[in-house]
């Protein structure tokens, strides 16, 4: 997924690198897992049981406050795609099939959320079979059935929820699943292709094909039960109805949310959550980060309750850095997001040219311009090490500075012509696009960077044909696996339609078919490593994308702020163990 | 005067319908494509059509001009292509509709709703303010020409005209807010929620807004008392043994004011269209932030409804000024 996507895809304003997994979570013991096991960090957990386990000194009282810089573009749980806002819906009160949870030694458990275990596969992970948790209720105290889910994952197949994750809903009816059903609004009383709910607490999926990634798919907010009768409609659903530890008390979009405890969440239901804090007000208003940061280092007041969620820019990050008590406050790692020019495999077709703007390329430069160490990592791979199945290794051994003699070795003998370098408008892209036209020119490589408008980047780049050879262009995991990763962005398919992720536009059939083979592979661990190696492989033979760094996350809270960790899975700040310092 | 008065109505309805034309036909012409901006992540070309058809682009222009003042003055009926229950959902679109932000999933009235209230907070206050402060240091510099008070009051509004409002708006939050916490992070609190958390939430702004134009006012107040109180008219005035006060505040004042009034309408026209800088370093959504907002994401009904508005308050403040100048100064009405 885009670090954030449409208005404020990230591009390169973010953070830095640190110590990562300042972790505070206190596991369940994993027991009875099964699914990836190997040295992954992702583990499945079959008998999690509620209530969660208590957080050492967490007490209950106090409302804590997240500061942020700007709204989510949806909480309507069908249409959300964004990391921090998938996050928040389901930590708060918006409760999947599966979700994750994070231990303190970076380990992730995957587990039955509102069902009692990551699911029951048959014929080869086509059929997934789901058994509800007892005493799961909505809000308004009505009882969740396997119908509710049913009615949400039929829903996220409307066109109005576009915006949302499309794993589930391609798996049940299909690439053109928007073809074969279009949802319950225009079809009332129906539910999607491939799911029947033999009982109240039992829901199966029949899949098209093998897909053994079904448990991390579920745990995405396709699978969030929704009341039918209380649906206002695709779109139009600002409070969806919980049935985790908060609800929405009030919601006025683009300023302030607020959540508050929720009566009917019983915490024996739930093995994953809290309800610490009397409530959470999000807190929109203010949209320059360096005010929020300044605020937070001061820590005055009703500051000492807040939690940062934008990353300083350069300009506020001397505030933290001159504080000794602010420095302290600070949560940072790496994050999920890695960040690449993706060089067009279609347009620039010659790989010795694309090897040459590898060695070309000068990160230290970029990275100076971001904000340094704060803002990101320097990469040579572009699944980043908090995803399972990352691979360390540098297939061209690159310095930081980049090596323009060895690119002009292999340029030798060739006609270049001036190649089209799209970047997307605002943040200090420009400085970026300039540095790089710079560094290029050293190796002999002209460059002519062109500014695409903010909005439309995404899907000015994604248009099949389209006449960028090189954009630099920002991923993350959907789902902990390489597959929502390397299978997006090198895969065959992806190269085939406009709105495509893959911006290399790398379309190699041996690649594709391994990519294939990997997905239905029924051990997800043992594919695991082979992604690493195929990554390798695709790096040295293809050379599609130049990596630059892994997007650093460092926030800061206020000082009564307890059991705050970096999720690996989302790339924000947890707030699944959050509780108010008394 | 009644002739007066309609006469110049009438100039501000044209002016109005001209304002309407030309921000339609510029909006109508940027090169953009709001539809794939708003269109979602896993855009397909029908869902682009479904959108442009939602914002109306897909119609000639004449008739999305029609539509829209027609939404204006009468309401209109929004059908978003959204089906609810196996039948179409039709929106209502109430008086006076500006349109839908697809982008935020609600009327433009009531992103216009949520943000002129604060805006108007901000502006009434700090103008108030700026003016009572303006008018009073130049008052008082003039009748002090040359000592001390006269002095240190210009230097000040020196200090104040040259002062950009941001540096002036951080210095105030780093000063009251991180440093010493003698006021909280202002939080707008609308002031029949609770006027105090209002008030407290709004001196910063008032206080920067204050302090940057009343420079001006009192510069400006302070010339024109200075040549007022030069003319003949004051001087038998004095002769003729009037108190100081009621020369001052009566004669002198009367006329060194009515050009100050013409300067406070136009700013006041301008300030209730958004202050966005102040807006936004304080955290207040108003009509400023909002126009910036809009204007980044590519919001074309947020935007044209926020420069209407804006153009609104200019022309009707206008008009207000030479009402008022009329019956301060009646030579007026006579031009």
């Amino acid at each position: 997924m885009r670090r954030t996507w449409s208005v404020a895809a990230i591009g390169l304003l973010t953070v830095a690198v640190g110590a990562a997994g300042c972790t505070k979570n206190t596991g369940n013991d994993d027991t009875g897992s099964k699914g990836p096991q190997n040295n992954s960090k992702l583990v499945y957990v079959d008998d999690a049981k509620g209530p969660a386990p208590e957080i050492k000194d967490a007490k209950k009282g106090g409302i804590l406050t997240v500061l942020n810089v700007q709204d989510f573009d949806h909480l309507e749980p069908q249409n959300t795609y964004v990391g921090a806002a998938i996050m928040v819906g389901n930590q708060l009160g918006l409760r999947t099939l599966t979700s994750y949870y994070e231990k303190d030694d970076g380990q992730i458990e995957l587990m039955g959320d509102l069902a009692t275990t990551t699911g029951q596969q048959t014929e080869n992970c086509k059929v997934w079979t789901y058994k509800l948790r007892d005493n799961i209720k909505f809000e308004d105290g009505t009882a969740v059935t396997a119908k509710d889910i049913a009615y949400g994952v039929s829903r996220a197949f409307d066109e109005s929820q576009a915006d949302g994750p499309t794993y589930i809903q391609r798996w049940l009816a299909g690439e053109d699943f928007g073809k074969a059903y279009t949802g319950p609004f225009k079809n009332p009383g129906t539910i999607a292709p491939g799911i029947t709910t033999p009982d109240d607490k039992t829901i199966v999926f029949t899949l098209q094909g093998s897909h053994c990634d079904f448990p991390l798919a579920a745990a995405l907010p396709t699978t969030v039960p929704v009341l039918a009768a209380k649906d206002p409609g695709g779109g139009k659903m600002e409070s969806p109805m919980s049935t985790g530890p908060y609800k929405i008390k009030s919601y006025t979009r683009g300023q302030r949310l607020e959540w508050v405890r929720n009566d009917n969440w019983d915490p024996t239901s739930d093995p994953l959550r809290h309800n610490y804090a009397d409530g959470f007000v999000f807190d929109f208003s203010q949209s320059d980060p360096d005010i929020i940061t300044k605020r937070l280092v001061a820590d005055q007041g009703a500051d000492q309750l807040a939690i940062g969620f934008p990353n300083p820019t350069s300009a506020s990050l001397p505030d933290i850095q001159s504080n000794e008590s602010a420095k302290k406050r600070v949560i940072e790692g790496d994050t999920i997001f890695s960040q690449i020019v993706s060089i067009n495999t279609q347009r620039v077709t010659d790989v010795d040219i694309r090897r040459a703007m590898i060695y070309a390329y000068n990160k230290q430069a970029v990275l100076q311009i971001i904000g340094g160490a704060t803002a990101g990592t320097p990469s040579t791979t572009l699944t980043p090490p908090v995803t399972p199945g990352y691979k360390k290794f540098d297939a061209y051994n690159v310095p930081l500075t980049g090596d323009p003699d060895k690119a002009k070795t292999l340029l030798q003998g060739k006609t270049l012509r001036p190649f089209k370098y799209c970047y997307r408008a605002g943040g200090v892209r420009p400085q970026v696009a300039a540095a790089v036209k710079e560094a290029f020119a050293k190796a002999g490589i002209e460059i002519v960077p062109t500014e695409l408008d903010r909005t439309t980047f995404y899907s000015l780049i994604g248009k099949k044909g389209n006449d960028c050879d090189l954009a630099p262009t920002g991923w993350g995991q959907d789902y902990p696996s390489p597959t929502t990763v390397l299978g997006v962005l090198a895969s065959g398919h992806e190269a085939s339609h406009d709105g495509s992720n893959n911006n290399s536009w790398l379309d190699v059939p041996e690649v594709t078919s391994k990519l294939d083979e990997l997905a239905s592979n029924p051990d997800p661990a043992s594919a695991l490593p082979q992604y690493g190696d195929l990554e390798e492989k695709i790096m040295k033979d293809y050379a599609p994308w130049i990596p630059i760094y892994y997007v650093h996350s460092y926030t800061i809270n206020g000082s009564k702020v307890g059991g705050i960790y970096l999720s690996q899975l989302w790339g924000s700040p947890s707030l699944q163990n959050a509780y108010v310092i008394q | 005067m009644l002739r007066f008065i309609i006469k110049r109505v009438l100039a501000a309805l044209l002016t109005l319908v001209a304002i309407d034309v030309i921000t339609f036909v510029m909006f109508f012409a940027i090169p953009s494509s709001p539809a794939e901006a708003n269109c979602g992540k896993n855009c397909t070309p029908e869902t682009i059509a479904r959108v442009n058809h939602y914002l109306g682009v897909d119609r000639p222009f004449m008739v999305q001009f029609a539509e829209f003042n027609r939404g204006i003055f009468l309401g209109r009926d929004v059908d978003g292509g959204r089906v609810l229950n196996g039948k179409p959902v039709i929106d209502h679109c109430h008086i006076p509709c500006l349109g839908y932000s697809f982008k935020t999933q609600e009327q433009v009235t009531d992103v216009i709703g949520r943000a002129l209230p604060v805006t108007t907070s901000i502006v009434i206050g700090a103008a108030v303010l700026w003016l009572v402060t303006g008018v009073g240091l130049g008052v008082y510099s003039a009748l002090h020409r040359g000592k001390f008070g006269d002095k240190f009051a210009i230097g000040v509004s020196l200090v104040g005209t040259s002062m950009p409002v941001y540096f002036f708006a951080l210095l105030l939050l780093s000063i009251f807010v991180f440093s010493t916490g003698l006021l909280p992070y202002p939080q707008y609190t609308s002031i029949a929620t609770n006027p105090a958390k209002w008030a407290l939430a709004l001196i910063l702004p008032w206080i920067a807004l204050t302090f940057v134009q009343a420079a001006g006012y009192a510069r400006y107040s302070r010339s024109q008392m200075l040549e007022t109180l030069s003319e003949d008219y004051i001087r038998t005035a004095r002769a003729i043994g009037l108190p100081a006060r009621t020369v001052h505040l009566r004669h002198a004042l009367r006329a060194a004011i009515t050009p100050v009034i013409t300067l406070f309408g136009l700013d006041l026209g301008a300030f209730l269209g958004g202050v966005a800088i102040t807006e936004t370093i304080f955290g207040m959504h108003g009509m400023g932030w909002a126009s910036v907002q809009a204007a980044s994401d590519l919001n074309l009904p947020v935007i044209m409804a926020t420069v209407l508005i804006a153009s609104v308050f200019v022309v009707i403040m206008n008009v207000i000024v030479d009402v008022l100048y009329a019956f301060i100064d009646p030579r007026v009405k006579l031009s």
